[in-house]
């Protein structure tokens, strides 16, 4: 995270951030988008993010901190899947409620589209967000399970790049998996 | 002339750098991240930096013997093993699963096992079923970079060394090895890291066996409801450390040191033969416990040194053998749940000590109410009746009763309503129907009956009882 603001708007930013600092109540956190947004969470929430609670630890967070490489609409759909993980349950222990987590995870990547599910993965391996990176990165994974690689090139829109040699080069180099 | 413009959609893994590209690979198997290496250049190489693999040379085989020989396809599998690796070169690597039987060469098997092994792999899980004696490689006893080692065979499976030194391990699974003279004091000395140790179908060469360690938390010796040919002389346990003892064995003869006071779940699943059960049952007060068989005289070493539990599980067996330790029963002060399992060949001789000694037990979990009938069920139940009014387990403060496998038979109605007056502190009870509910719901009659009875204890006390069904109908 960069410590330096932008010059364009250094100024105001700066400023924002001293009032907030004054006037946030103990124990919250607000971050800031790259295009503005701002969002309030509590601490609790924001040590989620491992970059964040490192800063928390080292004593060099302040109140408001600007996340420059997360949008506004990005930020708040990782804030809203830290705010229901931020505790989560045993398998063991509570049962119940493992599942009834797990079925909210579902619903909630259910909404977003793929490129959006990019976004996240984007924003949460640079906010060091395991638990979601994990959660996403198995999301796009499961795309991938069970399809042929035709299929998995027309989700993703990837071009095939080899010529048809290359390609059966390839499908006898890892015959094990192609054939069975 | 009319253009139409498509416009081409952007290929949506350009926007990830290959490190998150190798990340979502390590969500997939081994062989569906080798699938994609066929997508479009960039993806040609990128399992070779993934650093989580799983290889299962049954993958493609169905059941049955003609598969397996199928042309090729065994080389084929090693081909593919062999080319991953090579491709993978020096990179650092987690966790490498393998899982393979006869057929797959040994040597490639070795080699495959040595270089992850070089290449500092932490989590290593080997199922190797080899009809023929198979010996890991030295490597593995010997790994300054281990920290989970599964290790596993349908037949027998060998790898001890006498300079065996684990100093990062922390889980060990063994299934189906065999253990010789001296080699599990080795083991424990070799690992002295180890947190979890899990030992299924182990043969013992030791007649005395002693787990001592001063750290490790969690322990399972699991006979999977076989029976040893020949019983432990003496088992011992020396762990303070220990939170979770799973253990489903014949009883040894000798149990000299219970050192568990930390413990705070325990399973007990012994096994008995039905001749050491019809032994046990015959003792009438004359005869010493000891003359019985060699064991039943010294369980009650055992069952002392739970007493610290929160937890207890017990095995219709082991129930039987507490039945002979009614006089040596310790009083369990953390015991929060009991649990036991009832089998119809065996009796329940032992619940009304058991009961009362559990001054704080809230929670009762009761799997299939119908027992062995003996004389000796107290006030627990009427198995056999006494024809005067029930008394109260005045001391007993459960308050949770969770019943299993509930057939809906005019026996266990009658058990539940006996419960009900015998539990004094009683709120809540849970019964849950057999899986075979469905079939026996069928039954007009019985349904009937079943709800009339649901209506009668509803009135009858304070307590709330609910019938439940475990899934779907």
């Amino acid at each position: 995270m960069s410590s330096s603001k932008k010059s364009s708007d250094g100024k105001s930013s700066e400023i924002e951030e001293a009032v907030a600092s004054l006037t946030m109540p103990f124990n919250k956190i607000l971050l800031t988008s790259s295009d503005g947004e701002s969002f309030e969470i509590d601490e609790a929430v924001a040590r989620k993010f491992q970059i964040i609670a490192h800063m928390i630890e080292d004593d060099c967070a302040g109140k408001a901190i600007p996340i420059d490489n997360v949008t506004g609409d990005i930020l708040s759909k990782i804030i809203e899947y830290a705010k229901k993980h931020v505790v989560e349950p045993d398998e063991d222990e509570d049962e119940e409620a493992k599942k009834k987590l797990d079925s909210w995870d579902a619903k909630f990547v259910e909404k977003l589209d793929l490129e959006t599910i990019f976004k996240i993965i984007l924003a949460a391996n640079y906010l060091n967000f395991e638990g979601l990176l994990g959660f996403a990165s198995q999301t796009v994974a499961d795309y991938i399970k069970d399809k042929t690689p035709e299929e998995v090139r027309e989700i993703f829109n990837i071009e095939n790049d080899f010529t048809p040699e290359e390609e059966e080069a390839i499908r006898k180099e890892n015959a094990w998996t192609f054939n069975g | 002339m009319l253009y139409s413009f498509e416009v081409q959609r952007m290929d949506l893994f350009s926007s990830l750098p290959d490190d998150l590209l190798c990340h979502i690979l390590s969500f997939l198997s081994t062989k569906e991240a080798a699938l994609t290496s066929v997508l479009s250049k960039r993806w040609r190489y990128l399992i070779a930096f993934v650093p989580y693999l799983e290889f299962d040379d049954s993958v493609f085989l169905q059941s049955g013997e003609g598969k397996r020989e199928k042309e090729g396809i065994l080389q084929s599998f090693m081909d593919f093993v062999d080319r991953v690796l090579a491709l993978q070169g020096d990179s650092p690597i987690v966790k490498f699963s393998l899982k393979c039987k006869t057929g797959v060469d040994s040597d490639h098997v070795d080699r495959w096992i040595c270089n992850v092994l070089a290449r500092g792999v932490s989590d290593l899980d080997l199922f190797i079923d080899f009809r023929d004696l198979y010996c890991l490689p030295h490597e593995v006893g010997v790994s300054r970079t281990l920290i989970e080692l599964r290790v596993g065979s349908d037949s027998d499976l060998y790898w001890w060394q006498k300079d065996l030194c684990l100093p990062m391990l922390k889980t060990l699974v063994l299934d189906s090895c065999g253990l010789c003279t001296g080699q599990f004091q080795i083991l424990l000395l070799a690992c002295p890291a180890l947190e979890e140790l899990d030992m299924t179908n182990t043969r013992w060469r030791d007649s005395n066996v002693t787990v001592s360690s001063p750290i490790l938390k969690e322990l399972t010796i699991d006979l999977h409801g076989c029976h040893r040919l020949v019983n432990l002389k003496s088992l011992s346990f020396d762990a303070p450390s220990l939170v979770y003892f799973y253990y489903c064995d014949s009883l040894a003869e000798d149990y000299p040191q219970v050192n568990l006071k930390n413990l705070v779940e325990a399973q007990i699943h012994l096994l008995l033969t039905q001749g050491q059960i019809e032994q046990a049952r015959a003792l009438n007060n004359e005869m010493l416990v000891d003359d019985v068989f060699p064991g039943l005289g010294n369980a009650w070493k055992l069952i002392t040194g739970l007493k610290n539990v929160q937890q207890l599980y017990l095995s219709p067996d082991t129930l039987e053998v507490l039945s002979r330790c009614c006089e040596a029963m310790p009083v369990f002060n953390n015991l929060k749940l009991l649990s036991i399992w009832s089998d119809m060949n065996r009796g329940w001789q032992a619940m009304p000590v058991l009961l009362r000694n559990c001054p704080h037990l809230e929670t009762l979990i009761i799997e299939g109410l119908l027992h062995y009938v003996t004389d000796k069920c107290g006030d627990v139940c009427d198995c056999i009746s006494r024809g005067h009014k029930v008394h109260p387990l005045t001391s007993c403060p459960v308050k949770k009763l969770q019943i299993y496998e509930f057939r809906g038979t005019i026996r266990e109605l009658e058990m539940i309503k006996h419960f009900l007056e015998v539990f004094p502190c009683l709120k809540e009870m849970e019964i849950y129907a057999h899986e075979n509910f469905p079939t026996l719901f069928k039954d007009p009659k019985m349904v009937e009956r079943v709800g009339k009875m649901m209506n009668f204890y509803n009135k009858l006390s304070s307590c709330s009882v609910q019938l439940l069904v475990r899934g779907p109908l």
